[in-house]
């Protein structure tokens, strides 16, 4: 049946637009995925991998909304379309008539109907041929992008039954740390943190790079080796010092205090070297007993009192001067007061040799060779590490701390030669460029600049 | 509701059309287009120029068309020395009942089809005189307006060769006429027949095709052809598309084309197009009528370049041209649809 003319018309134009919204939407389309593809390539040569999400599908948007925008702009109007259709039908301009409302008589009726038949072939048709294969081919391409296997690890094969071995082989080294011994609360947060997320992502299929596994157990052996050190200082240490050379603990100043107080108290201090009562007047209090914090710090110095206290109680019938004290408190003090002299065997033939490396004796052991610290080196950070028995050195840098300082602000005056607050500024200079028969000169000249004008004497003939 | 012409009233319009067809072509034998736009342009009521070497039959086509449309016919020889009294007609003193006076003696534009053979010949100042004429279809003589006879039209020859001493039409001038039309040259065939049907040249003799009545009856027709909005938008930019500086000029037009054709030239289409829908019997105009009518229309519009005439450039090549770049309906369907 023929279709009337508004209604043909009405079929033209919606075809056209419908032409228009497709060619827009594949032309963006192509447009789409080839930036996809783009992007998918360049993600996973920058190693990381796009997994297919239902998301992806918000990137049609772009695509609906030029094929709209295109069929709203190039949607011809229904005179427009007339006209083309009136070409296409071969009617000379009959539709036009229809359109614009004139009356037509039965012979032009018929004629236009006859032409109205033939309206589907008339209908704009798609060129599929020229629209179709840019962009098939940019979708195809971004499927097969995004489809592709995820890229393989670089160095080593990563999956997921080694990845979880590795994590639960972590994750028990770190129970037998923390089992050892304590570790700084901080550094167990951190560990258990960083093995709970290697287990979650592993939950996930994700599995980590083998450098994320190589960085925890680094940073295990590391925390390993601080405790293992954090267990020698000091008991560790002297022990082993003890059982290798003889090298005597060092002696607590509380001890060295009260035996120290014990002998006062029974008058034996005098009998001491003129230098120990001097160490020991200055920790003495006012009511005559001895302060252990005012003892000397160093370890070798503390050791050398303890030494001579010791001597000095193993002199003949210091002991038995002591009555004050019972029984009980005179076995503590010979006991201490032994431990004092067993600290001395093995230093050397005399026990005052090799006291210590760089006091002038002969080291013939291992002895404690006490660091002496300067202002900037005080703290834990930058303390010396002392490394377990069997430990080698490890082949990096291990940090063990950090700490602030603050910089120096106050500027200092540069007292060189020359410099301003040289003394006599400025002379220092002039004499070293001048030469001697020419000092006498520039000096007149200056000191004559410095003087009022009124102040000046006669000039002298040029 | 507007009615169109009927199918009845577009058969009675060729009917007609085909009469004064059949008498031109009996005439003038092979120049079936040339007819065809002859026809076109009377029935446009619009002055026709026609351009051609000598003895194609220019004047014959003219003299015959007189004829067979029974109208008054006057023949004026363009010469250098024609005086523009002497087309347009001067007061004569007179002398009637012992009193004199001065009464107007109408020269020969007079006539219902004046024929302006060889127009070029004449000084401007003759050529000009028939510039009131062609558009007032009047004529004004010391200071009085005489109206010519309706229908008038003015069918001009000219010579494109032997151009010493002639005057090229002024632009002016030029675009008083409907129609140029270059009168082609024939085939052997034609010349054949010619030799064989007629002694001496001599055109048979033929009646009048159309009476006055009934040529009033085919103008009225004419002007009941309906023109599209389409089809008009086609003709006034193809006509926007000879200026060389609209922005959608094609290059061509641009480096070939000084002036464009005026907004006359649009008329002149629109107004030959009806006609030439009529003769297609069409009730109405379509774009193959404005595509037709085109070439005759706009080519002596344009004023071309001297470089371009130089180039050998024409006008008609460049209107056939546009007529190939501007599309027919515009806005075009998109790209992506055949």
């Amino acid at each position: 049946m023929p279709a009337e003319p508004r209604s043909a018309i009405a079929a033209f134009a919606r075809r056209a637009a419908l032409g228009a919204f497709v060619a827009a939407a594949l032309r963006t389309l192509l447009l789409v995925a080839a930036v996809a593809a783009l992007v998918l390539l360049a993600l996973r040569l920058w190693g990381h991998h796009a997994r297919p999400q239902p998301l992806w599908a918000l990137a049609l948007l772009p695509v609906l909304g030029a094929g709209l925008l295109a069929a709203r702009r190039e949607r011809p109007t229904a005179a427009t379309a007339a006209a083309h259709l009136d070409r296409r039908l071969g009617l000379d301009g009959l539709l036009l008539c229809a359109h614009a409302g004139l009356g037509l008589d039965d012979a032009q009726r018929a004629r236009l109907s006859a032409g109205l038949a033939g309206l589907p072939a008339a209908l704009p048709r798609l060129r599929w041929r020229a629209l179709l294969p840019w962009p098939a081919l940019a979708v195809l391409v971004a499927t097969v992008v995004a489809l592709l296997p995820p890229p393989p690890a670089p160095s080593l094969p990563r999956s997921l039954a080694a990845a979880q071995q590795e994590v639960a082989r972590l994750d028990e080294r770190l129970r037998e740390l923390l089992a050892r011994g304590e570790l700084p609360e901080e550094a167990q947060r951190e560990l258990a943190q960083k093995v709970a997320e290697l287990q979650q992502r592993l939950q996930q299929d994700d599995v980590p790079e083998w450098r994320e596994f190589d960085e925890l157990d680094r940073r295990l052996d590391r925390e390993q080796l601080l405790q293992a050190a954090a267990a020698e200082t000091p008991t560790d240490a002297g022990a082993a010092n003890e059982a290798e050379g003889g090298a005597a603990t060092t002696p607590s100043p509380t001890d060295v205090a009260a035996a120290a107080d014990a002998l006062a108290q029974a008058g034996q201090l005098d009998a001491l070297p003129e230098a120990v009562r001097a160490q020991l007047a200055a920790a003495q209090r006012a009511d005559g007993s001895f302060a252990a914090d005012r003892l000397p710090l160093d370890p070798a110095a503390l050791q050398q009192l303890a030494q001579a206290l010791a001597e000095l109680a193993q002199q003949p019938g210091v002991l038995q001067q002591l009555q004050h004290l019972d029984g009980g408190q005179l076995a503590d003090l010979r006991a201490v007061l032994d431990a004092f002299a067993g600290g001395a065997a093995g230093q050397g033939e005399d026990g005052r040799d090799g006291e210590g490396a760089g006091r002038g004796g002969v080291d013939r052991g291992p002895g404690h060779a006490a660091l002496q610290l300067t202002e900037a080196a005080v703290g834990e950070a930058s303390g010396a590490l002392p490394l377990p028995p069997g430990q080698p050195l490890p082949g990096e840098w291990v940090p063990v701390g950090d700490r602030r300082a603050a910089p120096v602000t106050a500027p200092e005056t540069n007292r060189s030669a020359g410099g301003q607050g040289a003394a006599g500024s400025g002379g220092a200079s002039w004499q070293l460029d001048l030469r001697p028969g020419h000092r006498a000169v520039v000096q007149r000249y200056f000191d004559a600049g410095a003087r009022p004008a009124d102040a000046e004497g006669p000039k002298e003939k040029r | 509701m507007t009615t169109m012409m009927t199918s009845a009233d577009v058969a009675r319009g060729r009917v007609l059309l085909q009469r004064v067809q059949d008498g031109c072509n009996a005439v003038l034998l092979g120049q079936q287009e040339l007819v065809d736009l002859c026809v076109i342009a009377l029935c446009a009521r619009g002055h026709l120029l026609l351009e051609g070497l000598p003895g194609l039959g220019k004047t014959e086509l003219v003299k015959a068309l007189g004829r067979l449309l029974g109208l008054s016919f006057r023949r004026v020889q363009f010469t250098p020395d024609l005086l523009p009294g002497d087309i347009t007609g001067g007061p004569i003193l007179q002398e009637r009942g012992g009193e004199k006076r001065f009464v107007f003696q109408p020269g020969p534009l007079f006539a219902n089809l004046v024929l302006a053979d060889e127009i070029n010949r004449a000084s401007p100042k003759t050529q000009s005189a028939l510039l009131e004429a062609m558009q007032e279809r009047s004529v004004t003589v010391l200071g009085e307006t005489h109206a010519l006879p309706a229908p008038f039209f003015v069918l001009a020859t000219q010579n494109p060769i032997e151009l010493e001493g002639t005057y090229p039409l002024p632009e002016a001038q030029l675009d008083r006429f409907l129609f140029k039309v270059e009168v082609p040259g024939v085939s052997a065939d034609v010349l054949t027949r010619i030799l064989t049907d007629r002694r001496r040249g001599q055109a048979p003799a033929h009646d009048v095709a159309l009476t006055a009545h009934e040529l009033d009856e085919l103008f009225a027709l004419v002007d009941r052809v309906y023109l599209p909005h389409a089809v008009a938008n086609y003709a006034a930019r193809l006509v926007a598309a000879t200026h060389p500086g609209a922005a959608s000029a094609l290059p061509e037009v641009r480096s070939a084309v000084r002036y464009g054709a005026s907004p006359r030239a649009a008329i002149a289409i629109g107004e030959s197009a009806r006609a030439a829908a009529l003769l297609a019997g069409r009730p109405n105009v379509d774009f193959a009528d404005v595509q037709r009518t085109a070439v005759p229309a706009l080519a002596h519009r344009l004023v071309l370049q001297h470089a371009a005439l130089v180039a050998g450039t024409t006008a008609a090549g460049l209107v056939r041209t546009l007529l190939q770049a501007v599309p027919a309906v515009a806005p075009a369907l998109p790209e992506a649809v055949r």
